[in-house]
């Protein structure tokens, strides 16, 4: 599966910020994790303005808010560019779902219920811009009004209420005030429909990232804090009214369409994003099928429950002569992933086409054809990495997996052992893995004894494991020069080795390894 | 006194240092700015430029309604919580409007009472945009009933509006509820 334009494209800017921030702090990783961040902040700043909200005064009490020059207007600006960062990160968020192809099958619920929780924020916020009432409220209320009028359920239009013939009654502002704060209850509920089907969600973005976003919208809102429009009258055409685009971004398409032409037009649309699950979904014959483990040989050791991302594997008792535990896969929200290959000490699983015995046999082959020497580096990374243009680029050997989670350690002995100098593992930046943890987990099987860990015998001076998406080729390109001079210096200490010798050791091995 | 020459190898890395700490910060800002001006550039709604008649009001009309006794046979086939003596049906009035700007009809209406079944108020919502200036409006809200003309006006509007651009000149019911007044902002 080759990665698309989208993929490439974000995989640019990753390239990018990642040169700025580290890939541990880029906040493009931590997007979904923002906008909880900021649901929190959202939250805690109304929870101060609700204090001083009065529904019977609403522009003049938010003005007596933003007098207040030491707490009031920065609460009131942070609550505004919360609210615009939440939409910004949410949307960030959902492009990089698509791009990387992780909106169909299982995910579809996640997807789908992304999609409603962004309404619900919309819908939150625009009840939030007319608490305020002010011209900007005015034209969000007004469109709202025509809107709603063209469904045939109200005996008289609801624009009729902001025609300007009375004061709007205070019903109105607590309807939204109520609105305002019931939405965000339900989001809660939402939330936890979307991370229903993850296992491990992130809740929080990493600490530098949560503070230094807070503080930068901190320091926005007391520098330079949100203006207050004028009051809303309804006896005149707002003038240069100060949008928040976020928020109002449609307004002056809508505000020129007639109103069935906007329901149209939304629905036409809403109804696309929710079908990107369906869209997208992969054709029948290139639907991965769901991984399978075989009974015969799981020993029951969990630890492909302890590794599955998506909570797809379940613990069951055995039947039949033997006794203890098996592993089942649930295949009603197995993402074919494949990361519980590389999980599997007795190489029980199959995913994706194939198996870590499969991988073992394809890593023999790859030794028998491309004879690696004690000199050369063989980069092992999958399609969507820039491993096998490095691997051209600096002459090293190319080995392709699935995914660098699905690796499983043996595979890395067996080269070691078939002769090559050393083995560089090509991954994903860790926040960023399509299969979510599996360059985690790999990291921590090749190096922390994680299971299915990498063999104490092996000299983990000639494994390097980088960290690099599609576009760091810089940063690849560097790992491998400086890990090939290690290697070489190596060579130089070892004198030479004697390949075939190492080739004929390492058949005994696997086989103890396989059984 | 001299400074001592500081070793190149430092210099850079000082440098690597500070861009290291510089780059993150000032990406940050400009995100941060591009969020805070996304939150505030100004948009000019359309119609700014001219000026906005609007008429609006609400009024419960008389509804006639035409009763008949049941027959024996419509009784019988009612449960019997449901046999009332009489069967009414009612109906309402309908209204016409006309509009006339500069002895020039801008609008003519039917205006039927609300609600499905006709059985709420009606109301009137129209807007006109119009040309800034002084204009002579007319609305006349008749009955349809095939009265006489001048009996049949049951609200009625002659004046002449001096019309701002992106202002609203509101013609709603008086007080009283059966007169028509003109209603204009009152913030300067």
């Amino acid at each position: 599966m080759q990665p698309r334009f989208s993929y490439r494209s974000i995989s640019r800017v990753d390239t990018w910020l990642n040169r700025v921030y580290t890939s541990r702090y880029n906040p493009l990783y931590h997007s979904g994790a923002i906008v909880i961040a900021m649901l929190l902040v959202l939250l805690a700043t109304g929870l101060y303005l609700l204090i001083y909200y009065r529904i019977g005064a609403p522009h003049a009490s938010v003005e007596r808010i933003d007098a207040q020059l030491w707490t009031g207007r920065w609460i009131r600006g942070l609550h505004r560019f919360a609210s615009d960062a939440a939409v910004v990160a949410a949307l960030v968020h959902a492009f990089r779902m698509y791009a990387q192809r992780r909106t169909w099958g299982p995910r579809a619920l996640a997807w789908v219920s992304g999609v409603v929780l962004l309404v619900v924020i919309m819908v939150s916020g625009w009840t939030g811009y007319v608490l305020v009432w002010d011209t900007h409220a005015q034209l969000i209320a007004a469109e709202g009004a025509r809107w709603l009028d063209a469904l045939p359920l109200f005996s008289e239009p609801i624009g009729r209420s902001f025609v300007g013939e009375s004061d709007l009654p205070g019903g109105f502002f607590f309807l939204n005030l109520f609105a305002h704060i019931a939405l965000p209850i339900g989001m809660g509920v939402l939330l936890w429909v979307h991370i229903a089907r993850v296992a491990r969600p992130v809740l929080l973005p990493a600490r530098p990232v949560l503070w230094g976003s807070i503080a930068a919208l901190t320091l926005l809102a007391i520098v330079w804090p949100p203006p207050m429009a004028p009051a809303a009258d309804l006896l005149r055409v707002p003038q240069n009214v100060p949008v928040d685009w976020f928020f109002g971004f449609w307004l002056p398409l809508t505000i020129r369409l007639p109103a069935w032409g906007v329901w149209l037009l939304g629905v036409l649309v809403l109804a696309l994003f929710a079908a990107i699950p369906w869209l997208t979904r992969p054709r029948p014959q290139e639907l991965p099928a769901p991984a399978t483990v075989d009974e015969r040989t799981c020993t029951g050791c969990e630890q492909c429950v302890h590794d599955c991302p998506y909570d797809a594997i379940e613990m069951i008792a055995r039947t039949g002569d033997r006794e203890g535990m098996i592993a089942r896969v649930k295949t009603e929200l197995c993402t074919s992933c494949g990361i519980c290959i590389g999980s599997c000490p007795p190489m029980a699983i199959s995913a994706l086409g194939t198996s870590a015995r499969a991988q073992l046999e394809e890593a023999r082959a790859f030794l028998a054809e491309e004879t690696p020497g004690e000199r050369d580096l063989v980069i092992v990374g999958c399609s969507w990495s820039g491993a096998r243009a490095e691997a051209e680029r600096s002459g090293a050997k190319f080995m392709s997996v699935p995914c660098i989670g699905a690796m499983h350690s043996s595979t890395v002995e067996i080269l070691l052992r078939g002769g090559a100098g050393g083995v560089l593992v090509a991954g994903c930046p860790e926040h960023d893995g399509r299969t979510r943890e599996g360059v985690t987990w790999t990291e921590e099987r090749l190096f922390q004894g994680r299971a299915a860990d990498l063999k104490p015998r092996v000299d983990r001076s000639r494994i390097r494991l980088v960290q690099a998406t599609l576009g760091e080729k810089v940063l690849l390109h560097e790992s491998v020069r400086a890990f090939a001079a290690e290697i070489d210096a190596l060579a130089d200490a070892n004198g030479e080795i004697d390949v075939v010798d190492l080739c004929r050791k390492a058949q005994p091995a696997v086989q103890e390894e396989s059984s | 006194m001299s400074a001592a020459p500081m070793n190149p190898e430092r210099g850079r890395a000082v440098r690597t240092r500070i861009v290291r700490w510089l780059a993150p910060v000032l990406v940050t800002a400009v995100m941060t700015v591009g969020i805070g001006w996304l939150a505030r550039a100004p948009y000019q709604p359309p119609g700014s430029d001219s000026a906005t008649l609007r008429l609006s009001w609400r009024l419960r009309a008389p509804v006639a309604e035409t009763c008949r006794p049941r027959t024996q046979a419509e009784l019988d086939a009612l449960p019997v919580h449901m046999r009332t003596p009489e069967v009414c049906q009612s109906r309402s009035a309908a209204y016409d409007l006309i509009v006339q700007v500069d002895a020039r009809t801008a609008d003519t209406s039917r205006v039927l009472q609300g609600g499905a079944k006709g059985d709420r108020p009606l109301f009137v919502l129209k807007e006109l945009s119009l040309e800034p200036g002084p204009h002579h409006v007319r609305v006349r809200f008749a009955s349809g009933a095939g009265l006489p003309a001048e009996e049949s006006v049951v609200l009625a509007l002659d004046t002449v509006l001096h019309m701002h651009a992106g202002t609203v000149d509101l013609v709603t019911l008086g007080p009283d509820g059966r007169t028509l007044i003109v209603r204009q902002s009152t913030q300067p």
